[in-house]
């Protein structure tokens, strides 16, 4: 099973411009996940860091943060306060704070970055109590204005097409909510954003939804769903309509006594779910992996036909390239890269590419937002090292050491950079008499790469490594850091053209953290009970904090 | 005796005399009956103010001339209150009004404004309040009702409030009364806002402190709504009590100190489009800043882009500077415990340049030492910064008088002295020895000498500033205050004694002895027949 880490709220509004401009793969960034932001963190089964040694693996831990953080617009950061039924609009300028009335019990709120390529400041909130959905737009001018729709019972999960024209609102019962609602778990809500033309349609899918990917021009949703894959066209969507569903499995070829599907040489288990769910920028295909096996199957979205594709060995990750034109595999038992084109390489294996790193425990890839390169490594191996491929050139594949084994690695925008994530290995930084390796290895930390020069800085760390955020242009990062019986609370601010890292203190444990693209500027939502919210210029690192939404929310004249 | 009596005893002994004639008279007029006591009396430039509450009136006693003049102008019925204007030759006097009898008519309450010629203005209130508050320039004046006197009407509302602006007549929109928006207090005082630019404007602002509540009253746009913060959220039980307010009139805010709470509030006032024609054109943004333990006094220092706050928090014996910018805070631990701040200009024994320190003491009885803080690098230099001076005795009071580089400090008794006096520049404390509280001390009126009279005493001390030479002067009868006064060509101040009719000595600050001292006796009893008459 691959394990997929969330690494911050901030990554959202960060990261949305330019993953959502290479969105084809519709990966989770370019809809279904907006709230959140996965990075591959490598295959659990990859523990052993040798060939055929991948059986017998526990299942991942998906990391996954509060709801209630702030999420940043263009301009305002909007925070939603629950008990108050009210969402918290600040504006990241004058740090002026409004209270907007939402509906009962305002929880899960995400932003919408763009409509039509225009940054707007606009979020979408659900309702718990209500089941309802409240959109705030604000204006220039500060002035937010509401509309409200109707949402599936105990939705808690809000995807937000490219373009801003559409979101959808489902339950996703991975995620913490509510408590389950009676009811079915086969209901999506499509909530049309433009304004003036709000409006909201229930729509029955496929059982269970667990995240939701558009198309590249955001007129497309896919439903990822236990059963399959269900297909939302926008446009048609005028009343309550029949949502076509395609499964990853084919009831034509199942094995006798129900075993499993059985294609292409491959048994895939009836139990088995599919992982790395991707559809490609067109939305023309799904593909998606199955753990234990060496298949991956294709799904024709317009045809609604499905083909097995056998790559021989166990498949620990699966990613579509952002522009959709190609797959890569990662197959950690042979410590190769499989790059498979779209679609050609589903029916000729000639026209797949070998990218063999010997020696190497391949079992997790992250490519570059851009799809030029990708990060191969492990984070079930102790291996301290990643491999760095350049996928548009000719560059011969780079080794990075490490020092330190690999969490987790997300690119910058623009792919100059990378984040990595280290773990760390149990026991005292402080014992006595241990050597410097030992202090490293059980220290928190992360590394810094430039990817053309190939450099990595390390950095110990005082606390685990929280939520980061990359900002737009990829100029900077923050990190954040967190330990309250040590009194840990800062964040990081890291200039990626240098690599210099500037330590910030805050005021109280910080939580989440993201960009606002238009005063450039990163927010660190804390854990203050009236509300607090540092804002730091990516640019200088000068900061400022505001305390106190609530009572803001109070202020009467 | 060269104290010099003047004439006046000649009404005191007139009246007195007509109103022991007149006691075998049956039903006589009540007016006979009418008590003489006047209300502690105030310096309105060069003159002295008293108000007799029984007579509505103030006798006006003008110091300008060698021979001082004595005149009675009438003041509303009933008045509570008389105060000093701010940055004026005038006395305030807040009057309750007459709530009307057989036989007599009810009356308004009334502000009057008396100036030092004996000249008045007056505005009607309304409802009968029973304080004021000016702002720092003296033009307006906030009347209100003080949280712990009762009204003595039937029906108050304690949440009414007169704003007067004393540059303009009685008029129409003058004064504004309005009742403030509550949760649940009343008004504990009003403090004003310096000139400030809000919505690239200059104006005023009235702050209103209530418990857990602060208002916000335009006083340039009277006709506009009040704005209300709240301290605290409904399920905060504490007792946020307002109690210190800084202005920044650079960046339009507003720093807030509140008994119980452990945050500063700060409310900048941020330029908003206003919704109708009785709506403000700004609107203040809520921020709190963690300030230690029971923060007690603040101060702002820094240029207008890098304002920072000093805060001392005698809870966590500490002080913090916070950049008001950034709202990053810089904890200084302190030897001494302090819980007052003082910014002044001046040198330090390492350095002959004037500029800006601070000065940190407690006046709690708790603290025998004092700090001073270097405030140029403070934030990277933290206690490097602090230089701790022992006094050798606890601090109960303080005076401070920076512009003369010096503060006194009050001591509990002792064999070294009650008194020190501390040089901020040399960083050096003198002790004195000293029979009197600083509380009856007073500056004179410019600042060259500062004036002490044992509560019960006939000798009125003073100690010059230039020099810290101490001196003192015998009078002819216990003093029991002093009151410089201002205007002429000497510096003087006013010894007041204790009798019915007007009792002052006026002493000639330049040159202290009793040759060149005036007293003055019966000057209350100025018109009383004219009263009789007049009826």
């Amino acid at each position: 099973m691959k394990k997929k880490i969330l690494l911050g709220a901030g990554l959202l509004a960060a990261a949305a411009g330019t993953l959502g401009g290479c969105g084809a793969d519709a990966s989770p960034s370019a809809g279904n996940e907006n709230p959140r932001f996965f990075t591959d963190a490598g295959a659990a089964s990859d523990r052993g860091a040798f060939p055929g040694a991948d059986a017998g693996l526990p299942p991942e831990v998906e990391e996954q943060r509060a709801f209630e953080t702030p999420q940043a617009g263009s301009r305002f950061v909007y925070v939603a306060n629950p008990r108050r039924d009210n969402v918290a609009v600040i504006d990241s300028r004058t740090l002026a704070i409004q209270s907007v009335e939402a509906g009962d019990g305002p929880t899960y709120l995400v932003t919408v970055p763009e409509r039509d390529g225009t940054p707007v400041d606009e979020a979408l909130v659900v309702n718990a109590n209500a089941n309802t959905a409240t959109v705030l737009r604000t204006s220039a001018a500060g002035v937010t204005t509401t509309a409200q729709m109707p949402v599936v019972a105990g939705a808690n999960a809000i995807a937000v097409a490219p373009n801003g024209h559409y979101a959808v609102v489902y339950l996703d019962t991975s995620r913490p909510n509510q408590g389950v609602p009676a009811g079915s778990f086969q209901e999506v809500a499509v909530l049309r954003l433009d304004p003036g033309m709000e409006r909201g349609l229930l729509l029955s899918v496929g059982f269970r939804p667990v995240s939701v990917v558009f198309s590249a021009d955001g007129q497309t949703g896919f439903v990822i769903t236990e059963d399959g894959v269900s297909i939302l066209r926008f446009a048609s969507l005028t009343g309550p309509a029949l949502v076509p569903t395609v499964s990853f499995y084919d009831d034509r070829i199942v094995t006798p006594g129900d075993a499993g599907m059985s294609d292409a040489g491959v048994t895939i288990s009836r139990d088995a779910r599919a992982l790395d769910v991707s559809v490609t920028r067109d939305g023309r295909y799904a593909i998606a992996r199955f753990a234990g096996t060496t298949a991956m199957r294709v799904i024709d979205l317009m045809g609604r036909t499905g083909q097995t594709v056998d790559l021989g060995t166990e498949i620990t990750d699966l990613d579509v390239s952002p522009d959709g034109t190609f797959a890569l595999a990662a197959l950690r038992g042979q410590s190769r890269v499989l790059r498979i084109p779209i679609p050609s390489g589903f029916s000729d294996p000639s026209v797949r590419r070998s990218i063999d790193l010997p020696g190497e425990v391949v079992g997790s890839v992250t490519m570059s937002p851009d799809g030029a390169r990708a990060l191969v490594y492990s984070t079930a191996a102790m291996t301290e090292r990643a491999t760095l491929l350049d996928l548009a050139g000719t560059d011969a594949p780079a080794v990075l050491r490490l020092r330190k084994t690999v969490r987790a690695v997300a690119f910058a925008p623009g792919g100059g950079s990378a984040l990595i994530v280290h773990g760390r290995s149990e026991g005292s930084v402080t014992e006595p008499g241990i050597d410097l390796e030992t202090q490293i290895d059980r220290s928190f930390g992360y590394s810094v790469l430039n990817v053309a020069e190939r450099f990595t800085r390390l950095q110990l760390t005082s606390a685990d490594v929280g939520p980061f955020a990359l900002v737009p242009g990829g100029s900077h990062a923050f990190v954040l850091l967190r330990d309250d019986a040590r009194h840990v609370a800062l964040t990081q601010r890291i200039t990626l053209a240098s690599l210099t890292i500037q330590d910030i203190a805050l005021g109280s444990p910080p939580v989440s953290v993201g960009a606002v693209p238009a005063t450039e500027r990163a927010f660190i939502g804390q854990d203050h009970p009236e509300g607090r919210i540092t804002f730091v210029d990516w640019n200088t690192g000068t900061q400022q904090s505001i305390t106190g939404f609530e009572l803001n929310s109070r202020i009467v004249e | 005796m060269n104290v010099t009596t003047h004439s006046f005893n000649r009404y005191r002994s007139v009246a007195l005399s007509l109103a022991v004639a007149l006691t075998a008279c049956a039903d006589r007029d009540a007016r006979y009956e009418l008590s003489m006591r006047t209300l502690a009396p105030v310096a309105a430039g060069n003159a002295l103010v008293y108000v007799q509450p029984a007579l509505a009136r103030a006798t006006v006693v003008d110091l300008s001339q060698a021979a001082p003049a004595v005149r009675q102008v009438a003041v509303g019925d009933d008045p509570v209150l008389v105060q000093p204007r701010v940055a004026h030759d005038e006395a305030l006097v807040l009057s309750r009004g007459q709530r009307g009898s057989a036989g007599v008519a009810p009356a308004p309450a009334s502000l009057t404004a008396v100036t030092a010629a004996g000249a008045t203005r007056r505005w009607t209130l309304g409802s009968p309040f029973n304080a004021l508050s000016q702002n720092g320039d003296g033009r307006y004046v906030m009347a209100y009702f003080n949280n712990s006197a009762s009204a003595g009407r039937l029906l108050f509302n304690p949440n009414e409030v007169a704003i007067v602006d004393l540059d303009r007549a009685a008029a129409t929109g003058n004064p504004v009364v309005r009742t403030v928006r509550s949760f649940g207090g009343v008004p504990n005082g009003v403090v004003f806002s310096p000139t400030m630019t809000v919505a690239g404007e200059p104006r005023t602002l009235a702050v209103v402190l209530s418990d857990a509540y602060v208002t916000l009253l335009d006083l340039n746009h009277p006709e506009r709504s009040e704005i209300t913060v709240r301290l605290t959220l409904p399920e905060d039980a504490r007792a946020i009590a307002p109690a210190q307010v800084v202005f920044d009139t650079d960046n339009a805010t507003m720093y807030l100190r509140a008994d119980q709470s452990n945050d500063l509030y700060v409310l900048r006032l941020l330029t908003v489009t206003p919704e109708s024609a009785t709506a403000n054109d700004f609107r203040p943004t809520l921020n709190q800043l963690a300030a230690g333990v029971r923060p007690a006094d603040l101060a702002l220092f820094g240029g207008a882009t890098a304002r920072k706050l000093l805060v001392v928090s005698p809870g966590s014996r500490d002080a913090r500077v916070i950049d008001t910018v950034a709202n990053t805070t810089t904890v200084v631990p302190l030897d001494a415990v302090a819980s007052r701040v003082l910014l002044f200009n001046g040198p330090s024994p390492r350095s002959a340049t004037s500029e800006l320190r601070a000065l940190l003491y407690s006046t709690r009885g708790v603290a025998s030492a004092v700090s001073f803080v270097e405030l140029t690098d403070i934030e990277s230099r933290r206690s490097q910064n602090v230089e701790t001076l022992q006094l050798g005795r606890v601090i109960n009071q303080a005076l401070p008088l920076p512009e003369r580089g010096v503060v006194m400090f009050g001591h509990p008794s002792s064999a070294t002295g009650s008194l020190s006096l501390l040089d901020l520049g040399r960083r050096t404390a003198a002790p004195i020895f000293s029979e009197v509280a600083l509380e009856s001390a007073r500056f004179d009126d410019d600042r060259q000498a500062l004036w002490v009279a044992p509560p019960t005493g006939e000798r009125l001390g003073y100690i010059e500033l230039t020099n810290f030479r101490p001196g003192e002067i015998r009078l002819d009868a216990p003093i029991t205050d002093v009151i410089p006064v201002s205007g002429g060509t000497s510096r003087r101040v006013v010894a007041l004694h204790d009798a019915a009719d007007g009792w002052i000595t006026v002493v000639d600050g330049t040159d202290v002895t009793r040759e060149r001292s005036r007293s003055l006796r019966g000057f209350l009893l100025t018109g009383l027949l004219d009263e009789g008459e007049a009826q």
